[in-house]
C-alpha cells in the first residue's frame, strides 16, 4: 500500500488523539509539561486508535487489500480535517488550572542526569539484542510482521500452532507495530524499539505531569526520576515487548482519574472518557492489562457520592477498544491459558496446599523487595514517614482518587497472587518469572498513585546541594 | 527529617541508574548487525527465495548453540525461522509439500530426510536446507 496514505492516515489519527486531549486535558497557563501531557495523550490514544482499526481490518474485513486502501484514506481525509480543525482552534483558550510551585533546579539537574543515563542504556541494550527478548520474537514483534505483511492470514496464526504461541494475547502492541512499520516502508528493528522506549518516557513525562499539576514541581521532579530511574525500567523498555505500553496506558488512565476528581462536571466527564480509552487501550494490551483496566474501573466506582455515574464515560471511552477485543476473543479458537485450570476442584486442592501459599509468599516478599533494587519498598516507607511527618496532602478528591487507585494496583497483585496458586506451574517459578513485568507495568501508575498523597511544599527547598538557586515555592 | 527522606528519595535512583551504567559500560555491545540474532536470521535469506512466498511450510529443526542470552531449545529455532520466513506459516513436521531444515549439525539434516523420506532441493552449507515430498 501507498507509503505515502499510511503516514497520511497515521497522522489522521494523530491528530484526533491531539485535538481531544488538548481540549479535554487541563494544563497551568504556561506549562510545557502539561502542553507536553497532551501531546504524549493524544500520540498514544491515536496510535492505540490506529492498531484497533488495523485490527478490526483483519477481523471484520479479513484484510481485503481493497477495503484496507479505502479505510486508510478515509483516515487521511478525516487526518485534513482534524489537522484544519487543530489550525483553527490552536488559539482557542484550552482548559486552564492553577500552577503549582516550580521544581528547584538541583532537582531537575537530578532528573536530567537519570534520563541521560535511561537513555544511554537503552542504547547499550538496543545494540546488544536489536530484535528484543525471547518473547519479542516469540510473539510480540512476529505477530506484527504477520500484520504486516500477510493481513488477511493473521487469523491463520491464532489457531494454537506451534509457532506462533499464546495465540489468545491481546494484539494491540503488534498491530501498533505494524502500522509504523507501514509508515515507515519496511519492518526494521529499530522502529519497535523506539516506540517501545519512548511509550516508557511518555509514561514518566504522564506522571511528572500529573504531580506537576496537583502537588507542585518537586513532587513533579520526583515522580519523573523514580519512573526513569527505577532499574529494570530501561532494560525492560529496550525489549520491545508490551510492558512499557500497557504502563503507558495505565498511568495515562490513573492521570486523568486524579485530574478529573477536583474538575468541574462537564471537565470531569471529558477526562473519564479519555482515561476509559487508556484503560480500553491497556485492556487490549496484555491480559494484565484487562485485568488492571477491570479494577480501576471498580475502584473508581467505589466512593462516596455518584461512584456508577463515574463509570459511564470510562465505559463510552473504553468501548471502542472493548469491542475489538471481542472481535479478537472471538477469533481465538483456544480459550485464555489461564482459564482451563480454573476448575473449581482442582483449585481447591492447590488452595489448600500451604506450601503453596508459603512459596507464592515468600517469593512474591521477595520480588517486591527486590523491585528496583528496593525502591518500591523505599517509596512505600517514605510516603508513609512524609505523611506521618506532616507532609500528607489536603484531603481532597484528588487524594482520594489515588488512594482507589493504589487499592486497584494491590488488589492487581492479589490477583497475580492467586492466578500463581490456581495454575499448576510451579508456583515460585511463576511469580519470579513474571512479578518483575507486572511491577514495571504498575510502577508508573504507582508511583503517580503514591506521590499524590503527599504534600510537596517545603520538601525539597533547603539543604539541598543548590538551594540559593531555587526559583521560590 | 522530612527534607532528608525526599532527598533520599531522589538520589538513590541516580546512584542506581549511575551504578547501572557503569557496569554496562564494562561490557561492550557488539557492532551494528553483528548481534547473534541478527547473523542467525540471515541465515535464512536463500531459503527465502527459493520457497513459496505463502502457505504453510514444514519444519524440522534442532536446537540452536550460537545465540547469545537465549534460550537455546528447538523452539527459539523455530520462532526465528518463522520470523525470517513470515507471511509464510511454520508448521512443525513435514506434512507440508516444501519442508524447512534447520539443523545445527548438517549430519542430523540428512538423517531426518533419509528417515522421513524427503527430497534435497537445496542445502546452503550454514544447517539451513530446502527440502520436499517425494
Amino acid at each position: 500500500m501507498n507509503q505515502g496514505v499510511e503516514i497520511a492516515a497515521l497522522c489522521g489519527w494523530a491528530g484526533l488523539g491531539l485535538l481531544l486531549a488538548k481540549h479535554l486535558v487541563p494544563r497551568a497557563a504556561g506549562d510545557r509539561l502539561g502542553v507536553l501531557l497532551q501531546l504524549v495523550l493524544g500520540l498514544s490514544l491515536g496510535l492505540g486508535g490506529a492498531a484497533a482499526m488495523t485490527l478490526f481490518e483483519v477481523y471484520v474485513l479479513h484484510g481485503d487489500p481493497g477495503a484496507c486502501l479505502a479505510i486508510r484514506c478515509l483516515e487521511a481525509g478525516y487526518g485534513l480535517v482534524l489537522a484544519i480543525l487543530a489550525l483553527l482552534t490552536a488559539r482557542a483558550a484550552p482548559a486552564r488550572v492553577a500552577a503549582g510551585p516550580p521544581a528547584p533546579r538541583w532537582l531537575l539537574l537530578v532528573l536530567a542526569a537519570v534520563a541521560a543515563m535511561a537513555v544511554a542504556l537503552v542504547v547499550h541494550r538496543a545494540l546488544q539484542k536489536p530484535h528484543g527478548e525471547y518473547d519479542t520474537l516469540a510473539m510480540w514483534n512476529l505477530r506484527a510482521r504477520m500484520l504486516l505483511r500477510a493481513p488477511h492470514a493473521f487469523t491463520e496464526t491464532l489457531a494454537g500452532l506451534p509457532s506462533f504461541p499464546h495465540a489468545d494475547y491481546p494484539p494491540l502492541w503488534p498491530a501498533a507495530v505494524a502500522r509504523l512499520w507501514r509508515a515507515a516502508g519496511a519492518d526494521l528493528a529499530p522502529v519497535p524499539l523506539a516506540a517501545c522506549a519512548l511509550h516508557y518516557a511518555g509514561a514518566a513525562l504522564v506522571v511528572a505531569a500529573a504531580l506537576r499539576t496537583l502537588r507542585g514541581g518537586a513532587l513533579a521532579a520526583l515522580g519523573g526520576i523514580l519512573v526513569l530511574g527505577a532499574p529494570p525500567a530501561a532494560r525492560i523498555a529496550a525489549e520491545q515487548l508490551a510492558d512499557p505500553p500497557l504502563a503507558l496506558h495505565l498511568a495515562a488512565a490513573s492521570a486523568l482519574l486524579l485530574l478529573a476528581a477536583p474538575a468541574a462536571p462537564a471537565r470531569a466527564f471529558g477526562l473519564r472518557l479519555l482515561a476509559g480509552s487508556c484503560l480500553g487501550a491497556a485492556a487490549l494490551t496484555k491480559n494484565e492489562g484487562m485485568a488492571a483496566a477491570a479494577l480501576v474501573a471498580a475502584t473508581c466506582a467505589w466512593g462516596p457520592a455518584r461512584g456508577l455515574a463515574r463509570l459511564v464515560p470510562l465505559g463510552l471511552g473504553a468501548a471502542p477498544f472493548v469491542a475489538v477485543l471481542v472481535l479478537h476473543l472471538r477469533a481465538v479458537p483456544a480459550a485464555n491459558e489461564l482459564l482451563p485450570f480454573h476448575r473449581p476442584g482442582q483449585v481447591a486442592a492447590f488452595l489448600a496446599d500451604p506450601t503453596r501459599w508459603l512459596a507464592a509468599l515468600l517469593t512474591l516478599g521477595d520480588e517486591l523487595a527486590r523491585f528496583g533494587k528496593g525502591l518500591l519498598v523505599a517509596l512505600v516507607v517514605i510516603v508513609v514517614l512524609l505523611r506521618r511527618l506532616g507532609h500528607a496532602a489536603p484531603d481532597d478528591p484528588a487524594g482520594a482518587a489515588a488512594r482507589r487507585i493504589a487499592c486497584a494496583l494491590a488488589l492487581l497483585v492479589a490477583l497475580h497472587l492467586w492466578i500463581a496458586l490456581t495454575t499448576p506451574w510451579p508456583v515460585a517459578f511463576h511469580v519470579r518469572s513474571t512479578e518483575a513485568r507486572l511491577l514495571l507495568q504498575l510502577w508508573p501508575s504507582a508511583v503517580l498513585a503514591l506521590l499524590a498523597l503527599v504534600r510537596g511544599e517545603g520538601l525539597a527547598a533547603a539543604r539541598a546541594p543548590s538551594a540559593r538557586a531555587e526559583a521560590p515555592a | 527529617m522530612a527534607r532528608a527522606l525526599f532527598l533520599l528519595l531522589a538520589l538513590t535512583p541516580l546512584f542506581l541508574q549511575g551504578w547501572q551504567v557503569r557496569r554496562r559500560w564494562q561490557d561492550p555491545p557488539p557492532r551494528p548487525g553483528q548481534d547473534s540474532v541478527t547473523r542467525y536470521l540471515a541465515r535464512f535469506a536463500d531459503a527465502a527465495r527459493l520457497l513459496p512466498a505463502t502457505g504453510r511450510i514444514g519444519y524440522l529443526g534442532d536446537a540452536p548453540r550460537d545465540l547469545v542470552e537465549m534460550a537455546l531449545d528447538p523452539a527459539t529455532g523455530l520462532y526465528l525461522a518463522q520470523h525470517a520466513l513470515a507471511p509464510r506459516i511454520l508448521v512443525p513436521g513435514s506434512d507440508a509439500a516444501w519442508v524447512l531444515g534447520n539443523f545445527h549439525d548438517p549430519a542430523a539434516c540428512a538423517a531426518a530426510r533419509e528417515a522421513l523420506g524427503l527430497e534435497l532441493v537445496r542445502a546452503f552449507g550454514n544447517g539451513v536446507a530446502v527440502l520436499r515430498r517425494r
